[in-house]
């Protein structure tokens, strides 16, 4: 498993979906969940598809909600497969994730294979315990795992658990696939919102999403800003980057 | 009347056209109409369309439409008449007074334009051309150059040739270019193809892994025949089993005392077949170098010496012993060497006095022989042996015979039988001493092989000295003792096998079980890695599809907007010269019932068609299709005013109506009605017509044309036109 070389934001929230469908919905609640409070928060809808479709079957689609697309209504955003594969392309910040993700959670869902057949406690527990004593990571294979394979253990899952239980399954899964990244608190809501919440992280890949920018692309406009003799603008970048209010160090 | 003529001068008329060397005109010829209406008349063949042939090909470089197009200019418009291999023509334009001169010449090629005292080349010539008459080519043959053929179509009797004919007079014809250019459905065809080789090439992708995966199953399934889980069915299971494999090769070899080098790891199927052949050849090894074959090696030559040894010996004591038994049996039988000697020496003695006996005999019967012999040849009385005389009454011959006869047969044989005896036995007695010494002298060579095999019984022992009774034994011994030992190396060599095919098991189970299950994941993987690749190049195949089918929809956009102007050009057109055509259509057709000409266009979804249709004074309902109800003649005369029509109502720089034949097919009232509008036309610009009918000329002239034109009287050719020429343009 590689290690993650994206910045972690200090939370990340995640909505996560499995649907068997081309489709799923995020409710207000569940939208409003994800609208980060300030600059070291991250809200993201994460979204397996399992639609007899190859290019997407088995995938995690990740998108940030706040980002606009898709069709917004009263009742909340219909994300369709089509506007998730778009996303991935407009929402660069997300790129070292989603990069991860997709790096990762085929090998990681075949090295919980097992306990996943067995049902969503045992799964948990699993998760759980490895997590503590921060073994997930020695548990995954460190061959290739085939996208037929790969595709085969999503569908036996849901199989053998109904597509309900499964997406419980699947939302565990991708809570402490994220948490290997770097997180030492890892809360899942079964009933509340939002589905998923990651925090603590540890080491020093700790940071912002800046918009379209990383922190290290955020740190060489400080540079620049610096260079060009805009103080003020230095400044505030500078307070964004201490994960400050940007008005905040201009006294 | 000359003004009236020369009105509307502030578009182009027709000033002159000189032809040299063209078609009808074999030398030069200039035909002059100063911007006045002329008419051309006379009969076939003299040459007046030489020079409306004339003035298109100098304007446009062109032969008429009806030449067929493969046909070379040169054979149509050089001169009927003349061996030049050129020809030239001039034309020229006057407004108020300016003059523009068009000139082309066949041998030089080029095309010039003088205007303004400017002289204009080719295709500067050609767009100062165009820019100063205010219309191209095909406006100018719809619009100046009438000629009759172009109305045919419309006299026949498909809809669909009657609507390319109002096309043409409606000057469509670069639109339907455009419109049969504007064709999506290739563009269509090419998406669908672009998509249906994505899919196909999907479909085999999908076809292939599933028979890939149909056989990874198959192998599977053997492979768990064989012990093995599902979890092994992977690279890590696999180096576990290769680790296992080579950890029990190893013990196996310590166990055996082979050292082997260790096993590599092997993660990869080509790895895996590598170790497998290093773990047979490491089974070989142990087979070979293990302690246990070199122990029994040994074991087994001085185990086949010792059996070697003790064969010898025994069979050695069993000859000495069957030698000294022969002996025995012949000693027994003709006793000892020693008493045979003297027996030897007896008989020989024997023999001797037999045959002293046998000589005594002999000499005898010589004896009496003799005296046989004497007797009888000297009748004696006295016998001369014992010189006695014999009792009376012997006759001494007879019984010297009788003696002689009896020593013969009686004494001499038993005396040379009993020589024979004594000579048989002494021979006898000396084989029996020959056959004595013979068999002393086996018994004494097998008491020596006898020896030498003891020596080497005791080698083989590696004793120093065995004495000879515990011989035997001490073999046996021996050789029991290795034999025990042999059994306890085979034992082990057994329990080795045992062990080394344990392993093997383990090497075959991997090289047939694990190894073929891994390869088929490796297919998988690799048909995977193709995908990939395909899928990358499907997403440009499929922006390509987009493309295509973009493409075809821009099409057809463009095709539905030339339909659209299409229609749009062509009602205006229509609206625009509606009020002339019908005035026209009055005039020339005069039809008692339908005298209402209507002429529209419809906008169908690919196409658009014309309802050429005459009605009783525009009632509904009284609509006809004109085709169905007018005569030939009529036609003709409709679609001429319709022409007429058009031609006046589209506006370009020329105020010239140029008319070939316009009384082809009609009759009298009609050429009558149509000299009456040729001269309300004259009157307000300049029309050239050229025609054959005299009837019609005489009309024209009756209609006051004469003082309104020029008339131009093609007489006869020979060579060239005739021209006798008059009117008003030769008064002014």
């Amino acid at each position: 498993m590689s290690e993650a070389t994206w910045l972690l934001p200090r939370i990340l929230r995640a909505e996560v979906k499995l649907t068997t469908s081309m489709g799923v919905a995020l409710d207000k609640r569940e939208r409003e969940s994800l609208v980060p409070r300030n600059t070291s928060t991250l809200g993201i809808v994460a979204v397996l598809f399992r639609c007899a479709d190859r290019q997407v079957d088995g995938r995690w689609l990740i998108a940030d909600p706040n980002d606009y697309w898709g069709e917004i209504t009263e009742a909340g955003l219909h994300i369709s497969k089509e506007d998730l594969l778009r996303a991935e392309c407009g929402q660069p910040s997300l790129r070292e994730i989603r990069e991860y993700v997709r790096t990762n959670w085929k090998a990681f869902l075949q090295a919980f294979r097992e306990p996943a057949l067995a049902g969503l406690e045992p799964l948990k527990k699993e998760l759980s315990r490895l997590h503590i004593d921060g073994a997930l990571r020695s548990r995954l294979p460190t061959y290739q795992v085939l996208d037929l394979d790969h595709r085969k253990t999503v569908s036996a899952i849901i199989s053998a658990h109904g597509e309900s239980v499964a997406g419980q399954i699947f939302q565990a899964l991708f809570s402490y696939l994220l948490a290997s990244a770097g997180y030492r608190s890892v809360t899942i809501n079964t009933v509340g919102v939002p589905d998923v919440e990651l925090g603590e992280p540890n080491g020093e890949r700790v940071g912002y999403i800046l918009g379209p920018f990383s922190q290290d692309e955020v740190s060489r406009l400080h540079s620049y800003c610096e260079a060009a003799s805009d103080q003020r603008m230095a400044k505030q970048i500078a307070a964004v980057l201490e994960g400050k209010s940007p008005s905040e160090n201009l006294g | 009347m000359l003004d009236m003529a020369r009105s509307e001068h502030k578009r182009w008329r027709l000033k002159a056209i000189t032809l040299r060397g063209f078609r009808g005109v074999s030398g030069e010829q200039t035909l002059r109409f100063d911007g006045f209406p002329a008419i051309l008349h006379g009969n076939n063949g003299t040459g007046k369309s030489t020079f409306s042939i004339g003035l298109y090909w100098v304007l446009y470089g062109r032969m008429p439409e009806y030449v067929l197009e493969n046909k070379s200019p040169d054979k149509f418009l050089l001169s009927v008449a003349s061996k030049e291999d050129g020809y030239y023509g001039e034309v020229v334009f006057q407004r108020d007074c300016n003059e523009a001169v068009f000139r082309r010449d066949s041998e030089s090629k080029e095309f010039t334009l003088k205007l303004d005292g400017k002289v204009h080349k080719d295709e500067k010539a050609e767009a100062k051309r165009d820019e100063m008459l205010g219309l191209d080519m095909l406006t100018f043959v719809r619009a100046v150059l009438l000629q009759q053929s172009r109305i045919r179509g419309l006299l026949l009797d498909e809809p669909k040739e009657r609507n390319q004919a109002l096309d043409r007079l409606l000057g469509m014809e670069p639109l339907d270019v455009l419109g049969d250019l504007a064709k999506p459905k290739e563009f269509e065809t090419a998406a669908v193809a672009w998509r249906e080789k994505i899919e196909n090439e999907r479909l085999g992708l999908k076809t292939e892994e599933d028979l890939l995966t149909k056989q990874r199953e198959d192998a599977q399934e053997h492979a768990r025949e064989l012990k093995f889980l599902n979890k092994d069915f992977n690279p890590e299971g696999l180096n576990s089993a290769v680790t296992a494999l080579g950890r029990a090769l190893q013990d196996t070899g310590k166990k055996y005392d082979v050292e082997l080098a260790p096993l590599p790891k092997a993660a990869t199927v080509a790895e895996a077949d590598k170790v497998c052949k290093l773990a047979a050849d490491g089974i070989k090894k142990i087979r070979r170098d293990c302690q246990l074959q070199t122990r029994l090696a040994p074991v087994r030559v001085k185990l086949t010496t010792l059996n070697t040894a003790k064969g010898n010996l025994k069979s050695a004591m069993d000859q000495v012993s069957d030698a000294m038994l022969k002996l025995k049996a012949h000693t027994k039988k003709h006793g000892d060497a020693k008493e045979q000697a003297k027996r030897r020496a007896e008989l020989e003695a024997k023999r001797l006095a037999a045959e002293e006996e046998l000589k005594a005999a002999n000499s005898l019967k010589k004896l009496l022989s003799d005296a046989l012999a004497f007797v009888a040849s000297r009748e004696q009385r006295q016998c001369p042996v014992c010189e006695q005389t014999p009792p009376p009454g012997t006759d001494l011959a007879v019984a010297l015979k009788r003696r002689v006869k009896s020593l013969a047969s009686e004494t001499v044989a038993a005396k040379e039988k009993a020589v024979e005896e004594a000579n048989q036995r002494f021979q006898d007695s000396i084989k029996i001493l020959e056959q004595t010494g013979l068999l002393e002298k086996a018994v004494s060579k097998e008491r020596e092989w006898l020896d030498r095999c003891r020596k080497e019984a005791i080698k083989a022992m590696e004793a120093r000295e065995v004495p000879e009774h515990k011989l035997t034994s001490r073999l046996d011994e021996a050789i029991s003792g290795l034999e025990g030992k042999e059994q306890e190396i085979e034992n082990g060599l057994k329990a080795m096998e045992v062990d080394l095919a344990a392993v093997e098991l383990k090497e075959r189970n991997i090289k047939d079980g694990l190894i073929p299950v891994l390869k088929k994941r490796d297919e998988i993987a690799d048909l995977e890695t193709r995908a990939k690749r395909l899928e990358k190049m499907h997403e440009k195949d499929e922006q390509k599809a987009a493309k295509m089918k973009q493409i075809a929809a821009d099409i057809d956009r463009i095709r539905k907007a030339i339909l659209e102007a299409k229609g749009e050009l062509a009602d205006r057109s229509l609206k625009r010269a509606g009020p002339r055509a019908q005035e026209l259509y009055e005039i020339l057709t005069r039809h008692p019932l339908f005298d209402t000409l209507k002429i529209r266009p419809t906008r169908l979804k690919n196409k658009v068609e014309y309802s050429f249709q005459v009605s009783a004074s525009g009632q509904s309902g009284s609509e006809r299709e004109a085709r169905l109800v007018l005569s030939d003649g009529q036609m003709t005369a409709a679609a001429m005013g319709l022409t007429y029509a058009l031609a006046e109502t589209t506006e370009h720089g020329l105020d010239l109506l140029y008319v070939d034949d316009p009384t082809q097919n009609l009759d009298l009232p009609s050429k009558e009605a149509m000299a009456k509008t040729i001269a309300e036309l004259a009157r307000r610009k300049q029309i050239v017509v050229a025609t054959q009918d005299e009837d019609f000329v005489n009309y024209l002239k009756s209609e006051g044309v004469p003082e309104l034109a020029t008339f131009h009287h093609f007489r006869e050719w020979d060579g060239q036109p005739n021209v006798e020429s008059s009117g008003i343009g030769m008064k002014a």
